[in-house]
């Protein structure tokens, strides 16, 4: 189990290093940081600008692998993500923001993951009932619909409430209010705001995760050893729930993991449109300016959450499945 | 019951062949064409009702994007600054935007630049998919290592982010409906050949594999004509299910403002221009949603029907 977690960690530790890179080498050939300077006037001159990108790493005469090199030992030596293109310390940027993203990821995925295996158990036992059906149009519908609309939608739907309500009994803009600043209040003023975003989430991620469950409980009620532990005498709901559920969740735990991408692309989505200032909304920012340490940064830490995630499912993964943790 | 009465005996009888029962159900009937996954897949298909519904909206969603003159005589680029925000009349059903462009004529003119996003992404995505997938999974080894690691990397960037990166290199006039696409569908392969490298990695143990390579039938051959026809089938189902998240991706990018240019008609550009004026008149942002939301609906619902049809065993749990 041990030497199968080690390896599994080994792999993913690489593949955030690979995609770190990639990202650094893709932004650096496409990107031009220096189109901010050139559009000044009086016009800088080439070596100016050079100088001035130098200054952050990004000096375009220096070849671009060179330029990783000193990025990435910046990152190994001193922890040091470099510096954006107006000088500010990346580093200090996206662990500002950190907190705001892994909030909303962390509870949202939690939830969505929790309400979606609960949806396709139910909608695995009840097969083809109304109940079933609608769950499954209901699903597909968010499926269908891009998360930035599914936000704008409930914040629509909030502004309604709240005016029949005569009172912000929603809160959605921004992560927090005048309400609170210290203690409960504080608390209390986060979660009000938390609620919209985090159902959003919820959503997007409850509609693949309870389709995919219901075909593996499918998959599993249909077996026989479910009819052998009826046989003994366990009643239904037993033998679905010590049998069936704990099978089929199975291979749910390496799907989370590989879904999350998926949720932290619709939390970028998510950060945008309700004004939130987390890592997803700077990442897309950066990007607009052509902010190459900011953007490798931004990369980094989503790989990393992406690799957090990823490893954990591996235990998950062992602790569920016997046969996994002997071979491979 | 019939064992208990039986006795033997010199006088044993057997019915004559055309007597007994059993012969109509022996015979062989030669004519027949002989069944095969696709023809029950089709057979299971021509039953279901979501089917049907999805063919027949993907067929009108077809036929609007190439004659959208058909559906609306309003032209969607005459748009009146007097008429802003204004609801409904009579020759303009759904009201105007902003700017006091029809909504209607255009949603109808946006479903082309929607529909051939999604086919063109989905013709890259199975063709990469494909290629790498059966590669990886059929001559496994360190070909498989590498190009799986190379899904990987590539998996683990959120390929809407990696798409901003490549669009936002083009300026908003050399965006057009094939840059985007290619954004998107160079980043969105690796989930297709995952699929088919563990579909072909189960096929390849199979016994006719083994006696096509007894019968001496080179690697590239079984590959083409025992391989692949065998583990195409889910790919098929990711394949309709990639074409939808194609469309909403292109809606996404055009929202965040790194899709097409405005000029360009397409559904993402009117939810984003929408959103400025939320508050004045929703309806403009809703529309639109909704134009997407069905579209993407009756892709996902053929895709669904499909895998049913095309599983064996969701077929017997019917």
């Amino acid at each position: 189990m041990l030497g199968f977690l080690a390896r599994r960690l080994g792999i993913n530790a690489l593949l955030v290093v690979l995609a770190t890179s990639l990202a650094y080498v893709v932004a650096s050939g496409v990107m031009d940081p220096g189109a901010r300077y050139r559009l000044l006037s009086p016009p800088l001159s080439p070596a100016a600008i050079a100088g001035k990108l130098a200054e952050i790493g990004a000096d375009p005469r220096e070849p671009v692998l060179s330029r990783l090199v000193v990025w990435a030992r910046g990152i190994i030596f001193e922890g040091n993500l470099g510096r954006g293109l107006t000088g500010q310390n990346i580093t200090q940027e996206i662990f500002g923001r950190a907190g705001t993203s892994l909030r909303l990821l962390v509870i949202g995925s939690l939830l969505a993951a929790i309400v979606g295996i609960g949806l396709g158990v139910w909608g695995a036992v009840r097969q083809y009932r109304l109940s079933d059906q609608v769950v499954g149009v209901l699903s597909f519908v968010v499926f269908a619909t891009p998360t930035f609309v599914i936000a704008i939608l409930l914040m629509i739907a909030a502004t309604a409430l709240n005016s029949v309500l005569g009172s912000q009994f929603l809160e959605f803009t921004g992560e927090g209010g005048e309400a609170g600043q210290t203690g409960l209040a504080l608390v209390g003023d986060r979660i009000g705001h938390l609620v919209l975003p985090t159902l959003v989430l919820v959503l997007i991620g409850a509609a693949s995760y309870s389709r995919v469950q219901r075909s593996a409980m499918l998959d599993v009620l249909s077996a026989e050893y479910i009819r052998t532990a009826r046989a003994k005498g366990l009643r239904r709901g037993q033998a679905i729930w010590r049998h069936g559920v704990r099978v089929a969740i199975i291979p749910m735990s390496t799907f989370l993991a590989y879904s999350l991408g998926t949720l932290i692309a619709g939390s970028a989505a998510i950060e945008i449109v309700f004004s939130w200032n987390g890592v997803g909304r700077y990442l897309v920012s950066s990007i607009g300016q052509g902010d190459i340490n900011a953007i490798a940064g931004g990369t980094a830490f989503i790989s990393v959450v992406l690799l957090v995630a990823a490893s954990l499912s591996d235990v998950l993964f062992g602790l569920l499945d016997p046969r996994v943790r002997g071979t491979r | 019951m019939s064992n208990n009465e039986y006795t033997p005996g010199p006088g044993h009888y057997v019915a004559p062949l055309e007597e007994t029962p059993l012969a109509a159900v022996d015979a062989v009937n030669v004519d027949e064409k002989p069944s095969n996954l696709w023809r029950d897949a089709w057979q299971d298909l021509r039953g279901r009702i979501s089917f049907w519904i999805s063919s027949v909206l993907i067929l009108l969603i077809v036929i609007v994007a190439i004659f959208p003159q058909l559906f609306s005589s309003v032209d969607p680029t005459k748009c009146d600054l007097q008429f802003s925000n204004q609801g409904p009349s009579e020759g303009h059903i759904l009201g105007y935007t902003k700017l006091g462009c029809d909504v209607y004529s255009r949603i109808i003119h946006g479903t082309g630049t929607s529909v051939s996003v999604g086919l063109i992404v989905t013709v890259l995505v199975f063709g990469l998919g494909v290629i790498f997938g059966a590669i990886a999974g059929f001559y496994g080894g360190w070909v498989d290592s590498v190009l799986s690691r190379v899904g990987d990397i590539f998996f683990s960037i959120p390929y809407i982010l990696a798409a901003i990166v490549v669009m936002s290199q083009f300026k908003a006039e050399d965006r057009n409906v094939w840059v985007i696409s290619l954004a998107i569908g160079l980043f969105a392969w690796p989930s297709t050949a995952r699929v088919l490298r563990a579909e072909i990695i189960r096929v390849k143990q199979a016994d006719y594999i083994t006696s096509a390579k007894s019968i001496g039938l080179s690697n590239f051959k079984i590959l083409m004509r025992h391989v692949l026809p065998n583990s195409i089938a889910p790919v098929i189902v990711i394949t309709t299910l990639s074409l939808a998240g194609a469309i909403v991706a292109e809606a996404t990018l055009s929202y965040l403002g790194v899709g097409l240019p405005s000029t360009i008609m397409s559904w993402g550009n009117d939810i984003g221009a929408a959103q400025d004026n939320l508050r004045n008149s929703p309806m403009t942002l809703i529309y639109p949603s909704i134009a997407l939301s069905i579209t993407v609906l009756a892709f996902i619902m053929l895709g669904e029907a499909v895998r049913d049809a095309l599983d064996p065993k969701a077929r017997a749990r019917r």
